[in-house]
């Protein structure tokens, strides 16, 4: 079986908006979701298209055209939906994440831990 | 206020769009259009990230590194049988040049606005002829007529047999859950060794026309190059 390739942070963004949108996963939404999560950096939809484009040639994602919606001008929408690769790719890239935000709070102390959860509350609320 | 983007607005921007993502990215924008202005720097911003990534996805660097070097090798050719004074010339050798970086760039483009399904040997010749007709008229005013049409006509010969061998990825469409073309070991291995073979070869006919015509056995030894690598790639 394939191996997955280490994720950027950027294509860790992506990937956990399209394993949260689901069905609804296109390029408007996923950005939507993305500047979500990335806050407080931007994220511009040109960059979304090209990492979804990577990603694809990576084989961690696939995309189908839906149908076309009037609020949309009459255009289909490009879905894309997380591939068995890319399921794993991000399981892989979470637990390093969980592994360094534990050694970090051991080693900084709970203190700290918890001002980067007030900042995240206030910033998504 | 309107709630979807003039017309006029979307056929520009639908205009620098590949065709190949048009559809789901104009969608995009209307669903985002809040006014003019707004819509012009969002294409602004958005469309040349969509161009360049679909040139990435549909060009292929070694490819595309042969094809120019093909269309150096012929333009140097045919400046050594046409126009000799212009290899001893300071800068002969980097106007020669000029051809193989604009066709390339031509042929890039197009692969890039190509539509998404099979490209037939013939339309694959049309594309190369259009990109050669490209750089020919633009080095019309830079290049003795003579060496101009030799040389455009062998790079037009030699770059579309490269290119129906090696066809363009928009044709070899990535699996979802294999490895893309250039990261699966066996194809990269497989491009790398005919791509050294054919590049060899090249460098052998130039080498050999350049120094005597009548250096018979040089020819043979290119001709069973050529003949070795390519065969060697296809069985592999």
């Amino acid at each position: 079986m394939a191996k997955p390739d280490s994720l950027g942070q950027f294509e860790q963004l992506l990937l956990t908006a399209i394993l949260t949108l689901r069905e609804d996963a296109y390029g408007v939404s996923i950005h939507a979701k993305a500047t979500e999560l990335a806050k407080p950096k931007d994220v511009s939809l040109g960059a979304v298209y090209v990492t979804l484009d990577r990603l694809e040639d990576k084989g961690l994602v696939s995309s189908r055209l839906s149908d076309p919606t009037p609020e949309r001008g009459g255009r289909a929408k490009r879905c894309y939906q997380l591939e068995a690769l890319g399921e794993r790719a991000l399981q892989e890239s979470a637990e390093t994440a969980k592994r360094i935000w534990d050694v970090t709070t051991e080693i900084w102390g709970k203190e700290w831990a918890k001002v980067p959860r007030k900042r995240w509350g206030k910033e998504i609320a | 206020m309107s709630t979807r983007p003039p017309r006029k607005l979307e056929a520009i921007v639908g205009f620098f769009l590949p065709p190949a993502c048009r559809e789901e990215v104009l969608g995009d924008l209307h669903e985002r259009y809040t006014g003019r202005l707004q819509y012009t720097f969002l294409a602004i911003r958005v469309v040349p990230c969509v161009i360049v990534s679909r040139i990435r996805r549909t060009a292929d660097a070694r490819v595309l590194l042969m094809e120019a070097l093909l269309i150096y090798a012929s333009y140097l050719t045919a400046a050594w049988y046409t126009e000799r004074t212009l290899l001893i010339d300071q800068w002969g050798f980097y106007r020669l040049a000029i051809p193989a970086i604009l066709a390339v760039a031509f042929m890039m483009l197009e692969d890039a606005w190509a539509p998404v399904r099979e490209r037939s040997p013939l339309r694959l010749t049309g594309e190369v002829a259009v990109g050669m007709l490209f750089a020919f008229l633009w080095m019309v005013r830079a290049l003795p007529d003579t060496l101009n049409l030799v040389g455009a006509s062998a790079s037009l010969l030699l770059v579309s047999t490269v290119k129906i061998l090696f066809r363009p990825q928009i044709d070899k469409p990535h699996a979802a859950t294999g490895p893309a073309a250039w990261d699966d070991p066996a194809v990269a291995l497989r491009d790398t060794k005919s791509i050294y073979a054919f590049v060899a070869a090249i460098v052998l006919i130039v080498i050999s026309l350049a120094s005597t015509p009548k250096n018979a056995p040089l020819f043979v030894i290119v001709a069973l190059v050529l003949w070795m690598g390519f065969t060697r790639a296809r069985k592999e």
